[in-house]
């Protein structure tokens, strides 16, 4: 039998095909796809104004602090702190923003092939694969998140000192450094589930990707 | 695009050319469960894929690099279901079966597709459907020299299945 013969086999599907397809049930399928898809971009949409609400809220909470009558002596001192605060913040919110951005583009760089689609899932799992401090390039990118993490901690925990606990100026960073601890904790939980993510799923992912992409490349 | 508008090309699409779906699930999904599962997916990413289409290329060579990108895709997503031992959510009787009893020779087929690597079956459902050198390098992603030496592996192989079943 030569491919000819093959084909001709292979094209009698086309008068009388293997399956059918349930009208009614294609149809709730794609429905519930349509609303998945539409709650996901909504979630994606909530988050951003989120971020921004909450670096908008730190702002006013600052702002507030500041004149508010039961908070003693405040000093420039205190106004420098709550500006850094809502700068860090806005900051963070910016960079969030723009990551978001830039792994979207980087997803619409890739073309329709099989090629490109294993490209794009390796694109698409690498940012959580690499260890954030272990290259220059990783720690580039990390070092500024993790400085602008800090002080807006600092400047949320300084002038919680100031406000909830009425401490004078000079003994309000003890609450900072209550607040970096317990957000230095969180960090530190986050990552090492990321490190049992990349362990159990992430890097045997992109193993079998890799490995695709050998096989486009076999002769 | 309007959702209507969308759905009456889907609809096309899938009047016209829903054998080609059929085709690419049998070769990368064995059991029933699986292939509706797999057929599923692939309908909703076509679904999705109506907005980007742009008439660079034919109906059904859209709609085969949508479906073998799903099932690529599909085959790793399964690993990782196996390797973690959860259930798939499986959508029942999306899917129907023919009533006619299938032709044996298709079914043979299959059965030697099934055994090629997740690549080279790609090449050779499209090769079967008649898509040319060109047409199948730019739907996988590489070169028509790559394509023409993995064709001749599979012709290669089929002929020795053939000639091994004819024998015995």
């Amino acid at each position: 039998m030569n491919l000819d013969d093959l084909m001709e086999v292979w094209r009698s599907q086309d008068v009388s095909p293997l399956h059918g397809v349930n009208d009614t049930l294609l149809r709730l399928a794609l429905r519930q796809d349509e609303a998945k898809l539409q709650a996901k971009w909504r979630r994606m949409r909530w988050f951003n104004y989120f971020a921004m609400a909450l670096a908008v809220g730190f702002s006013i909470f600052f702002l507030l602090i500041l004149i508010t009558p039961q908070v003693p002596d405040v000093s420039g001192w205190d106004y420098a702190v709550a500006v850094v605060g809502v700068a860090a913040a806005l900051a963070l919110w910016g960079r969030v923003y723009v990551s978001f951005r830039a792994q979207a583009r980087r997803e619409q760089g890739f073309g329709e092939s099989l090629r490109d689609q294993v490209n794009r899932q390796i694109a698409l799992i690498d940012p959580f694969m690499i260890n954030p401090w272990a290259t220059r390039a990783a720690r580039a990118k990390t070092v500024p998140v993790f400085v602008l993490c800090l002080v807006l901690m600092a400047a949320i925990g300084f002038m919680s000192g100031r406000v909830n606990e009425h401490r004078p100026f000079d003994e309000a960073w003890r609450s900072a450094v209550g607040v970096i601890l317990i957000g230095l904790f969180s960090g530190w939980v986050g990552g090492l589930g990321l490190r049992r993510w990349n362990r159990r799923i992430g890097a045997p992912r992109k193993r079998r990707l890799e490995a695709l992409l050998k096989e486009l490349d076999g002769q | 695009m309007l959702d209507s508008e969308r759905d009456r090309i889907f609809n096309d699409w899938l009047a016209g050319h829903k054998g080609i779906l059929f085709k690419v699930v049998h070769a990368y999904a064995f059991e029933h469960a699986d292939r509706q599962d797999l057929f599923q997916e692939i309908v909703i990413q076509i679904w999705r894929s109506v907005d980007a289409f742009r008439g660079d290329s034919s109906v059904p060579t859209w709609m085969y690099r949508v479906a073998l990108n799903t099932a690529i895709a599909w085959t790793r997503k399964e690993d990782r279901h196996q390797r973690g031992k959860q259930p798939l959510a499986v959508v029942e009787g999306l899917l129907t079966t023919a009533s006619a009893a299938p032709d044996p020779r298709v079914e043979w087929l299959y059965r030697q597709i099934a055994q090629l690597k997740d690549i080279d079956r790609s090449v050779a459902l499209l090769l079967l459907d008649g898509f040319s050198y060109k047409e199948i390098a730019a739907i996988v992603g590489i070169t028509e020299s790559n394509v023409g030496v993995k064709i001749n592996r599979i012709k290669l192989a089929l002929a020795g299945k053939r000639a091994e079943e004819e024998e015995s």
